[in-house]
């Protein structure tokens, strides 16, 4: 019979309609909506973020921001492909300037600074006492180059050519056994054991499985972070308000408690 | 002359089997209801199915026996199998199928297939693939696969159920002759008391996995043991 | 009847969305790439070492999975153990698994400090950060696919034209290959298919387990995600080349049964 066909048939049709009518249906008036903030962050900003997310939240309870984080880099690329983010956190100002350049944000301030980290696995299996060590440290783990903590190793590499003779960097390089887009992933081989050592954030090194070689005082590489609103975002004074916090007093204490540097 | 006897007591999830049986040159046929074991019997000859304890003499040689841990592997036993539905392979061509079993050069295959097609009275079927062949024409592939290796035994399950009634007469009589002109010792199992009338072959009756008669249509038609058989020789039977 | 009616139109519709949803992206692709784009992409240096790491990886990891993936999809359709059911359940699993979990676990397996890494570490044998490692994520997320695909299409044969072969002299491993394969032929390029195009595509775990180190273990879609990141011509080329490559190699197998058939197999 016909009807032998109908009902089987009906399920994935129905399936198929209520999926494509819960997309139309229109939220009904709730007096709950908060206004939402959407913050891009570079995901070395993860922790401090996230507390001043909460932070900020409290003091202004009618916001509800939402933080994505990930690499400057995909941010970046997001952003310039139509992302409705209404702030970009980046961890070097190459990613900000092409937006800026880009017309997507305006401006830029710099917010917190930090530093590189040598960092090893807690038992230092190759035991690494200097930077000069990485150049015969076998299974080193680095950024790569097309992401912001790569880009920072390969400055501090050029500059620690001038004390450590010429072809350092390339044979540190040529130790590398991977060169990860993504600084915690760096972090977590070293943590694992899987790799003898890597040079990571200073933010990101501190924690009970690692141990944190120290580097000479004149290899310092600046590492600032500029953040912006960007000019299509929906809510311009609430983004203009986050930023004033993050730069407030407030702000600057929770930074810093996470090791990042804050101009006092 | 080639006598052979076979016996086996195995059992399976839900079912046992434990018969003994005899025979010369000539066809027998082994009837029962669905269930009743006789396609496992067959592979067990065959040597598909292993049985606890058993034994399995072909023309003087012992192929199985249990008690000496002896178990002749399946492709030494000289033994041709026609299965129902004949499982013919679909891949192949008629003559692929028939000269599957052979050895020798592709040139000697394909003679040797090729003559055995015709003996049976199908070459036309030569290049035919599997599917769209009929019943009928399927069976006689069967046959011929089988019978050109030369088998010492050659088992068939069923080999007319697969048919329609309109073929079934003038196959069964084909498969008769060709059952006499084979010579050498054969087991048929089947559902209908013509095949068996057909070949006058003595008559074993499995039931349960167990025989429970045995002797000549006449005979079991005399003094059926159990209503199976009863209607079994019952001339109402139509089909 | 022409409720009939309406329900095929809308059966039909809801297919065309669903093939549109499949195709249109690649030819969005293909669409923003330029000749200029083309030719800048392929004269990378990233390019060739990446997409030759692909092909030797794959190769040789679904040539492991079919050795040693067929005589277990071979047990797992015939035998009778009660065991083919709980075993063939933990086949599936990677498959469910979401590659970076899948990359961890092989991490804590064949790390330094691993289950089975501290024994090889100690035998001078490291697996992580080198293409052993690519060749086992692949092996690990394709087979699964090849396994399945395998013992489905092993199950179907008819177990009665195995006794048939055995009985005309074939010896239990000969009537695999003179009867099992052939016929399960399409069943199994089609696992072929799924695996490699699987492994080719494996990106997570790979990222997590082997790293990214080009000309060792940066595979195409290494190569594609790290391009990605400085420059999205780049990485749309690579897509590009990648899928036709892909294409190429998948339409490949795919006429692999009916040719096998016009060849037969040396049958008279």
């Amino acid at each position: 019979m016909q009807t032998k066909l109908v009902w089987p048939c009906l399920f994935p049709l129905a399936i198929a309609f209520s999926v494509i009518l819960s997309g139309c249906v229109q939220p009904s008036a709730d007096q709950n909506i908060k206004t939402e903030l959407l913050v891009y962050a570079a995901s070395s900003l993860t922790e401090p973020f996230t507390e001043i997310e909460g932070a900020f939240e409290k003091a202004n309870p009618e916001v509800d921001v939402r933080m994505v984080f990930a690499g400057s880099q995909a941010l970046r690329l997001q952003i310039e492909q139509g992302a409705p983010a209404d702030i970009f956190a980046s961890a070097n100002q190459a990613h900000m300037d092409e937006l800026i350049r880009g017309r997507h944000i305006k401006k830029s301030r710099y917010f917190a600074s930090n530093e590189l980290a040598l960092i090893v696995p807690n038992n230092n299996p190759a035991g690494v006492e200097t930077l000069a060590d990485l150049a015969s440290t076998s299974l080193l783990v680095l950024g790569s180059d097309n992401v912001p903590v790569g880009a920072y190793t390969e400055q501090l590499l050029d500059r620690a050519e001038l004390g450590l003779g010429e072809g350092f960097k390339a044979r540190v390089q040529g130790q590398a056994v991977s060169f990860e887009n993504n600084v915690r992933l760096v972090r977590s081989k070293v943590e694992m054991g899987e790799a003898n050592a890597a040079i990571v954030y200073l933010t990101e090194a501190m924690s009970p499985k690692l141990k944190i070689v120290p580097m000479p005082g004149n290899l310092r590489v600046h590492i600032r972070y500029p953040v912006g609103a960007l000019v299509g975002s929906g809510q311009p004074l609430w983004a203009r308000r986050f930023i004033t916090y993050l730069l407030s007093a407030r702000g600057k204490q929770l930074l810093s408690e996470h090791l990042f540097q804050v101009s006092q | 002359m080639t006598t052979w006897r076979a016996s086996a007591k195995a059992s399976f999830e839900g079912f046992s089997l434990d018969i003994a049986i005899e025979g010369g040159p000539s066809p027998i046929a082994i009837i029962g209801p669905n269930g009743s074991g006789k396609t496992t019997f067959l592979r067990f000859l065959a040597g598909a199915v292993k049985a606890e304890l058993a034994e399995f003499v072909l023309g003087g040689t012992s192929l199985v026996d249990t008690k000496s841990d002896l178990c002749v592997p399946m492709e030494k036993r000289q033994i041709g199998y026609l299965p129902q539905g004949y499982s013919l392979f679909s891949h192949l061509t008629v003559l692929g199928n028939v000269a599957f079993g052979l050895s020798g050069t592709l040139a000697d295959r394909r003679t040797k297939a090729g003559h055995m097609l015709e003996d049976l009275d199908c070459s036309s079927l030569a290049q035919r693939p599997i599917a769209g062949l009929s019943g009928g024409e399927q069976q006689r592939v069967a046959l011929a696969r089988a019978l050109v290796v030369e088998p010492e035994l050659l088992l068939l399950d069923e080999p007319l159920s697969a048919l329609d009634a309109s073929n079934r007469r003038s196959v069964r009589e084909f498969l008769s002759q060709r059952l006499e002109l084979f010579g050498k010792p054969s087991i048929m199992t089947t559902h209908d008391v013509r095949d068996v009338a057909a070949l006058s072959a003595q008559v074993y009756v499995l039931e349960g996995g167990r025989l429970i008669q045995s002797g000549s249509l006449s005979h079991i038609a005399r003094e059926p043991a159990s209503e199976f058989v009863a209607e079994f020789v019952s001339p109402t039977t139509i089909l | 009847m022409s409720f009939q009616r309406l329900l095929s139109a809308a059966g039909g519709l809801l297919g065309l969305a669903l093939a549109g949803l499949l195709v249109v992206p690649l030819f969005a692709l293909a669409m923003s790439t330029s000749e200029r784009d083309l030719v800048a992409g392929i004269a990378h240096p990233m390019f060739l070492p990446a997409l030759f790491l692909s092909l030797k990886t794959t190769l040789i990891s679904l040539g492991l999975t079919i050795m040693m993936g067929t005589p277990l999809a071979w047990w797992l359709a015939s035998s009778p153990s009660r065991l083919t059911k709980p075993i063939e359940t933990l086949i599936e699993l990677p498959i469910v698994i979401p590659p970076a979990v899948l990359g961890v676990a092989l991490l804590q397996t064949f790390g330094r400090q691993g289950l089975l890494g501290e024994v090889l570490w100690e035998a001078g044998v490291a697996v992580p950060f080198t293409s052993k490692a690519v060749i086992i994520v692949q092996i690990v997320v394709s087979s699964p696919f090849f396994i399945q695909a395998a013992t489905n299409s092993f199950r179907k044969v008819d177990p009665d034209t195995l006794i048939v072969a055995r009985t005309l002299g074939s010896s239990a491993i000969s009537a695999f290959f003179r009867v099992v394969l052939p016929v399960s032929l399409p069943g199994v390029t089609a696992g072929v298919s799924l695996a490699w195009a699987r492994a080719l595509g494996e990106f997570g775990a790979t990222l997590l387990f082997a790293g990214n180190m080009p000309g060792e273990t940066q595979t195409m879609p290494l190569a594609i995600f790290y391009a990605l990141e400085s420059d999205l011509r780049l990485a749309v080329v690579f897509s590009l080349v990648l899928v036709g490559v892909a294409g190429i190699i998948l339409a490949g197998l795919k006429s692999l049964p009916p040719l096998a058939r016009a060849f037969t197999w040396g049958q008279p």
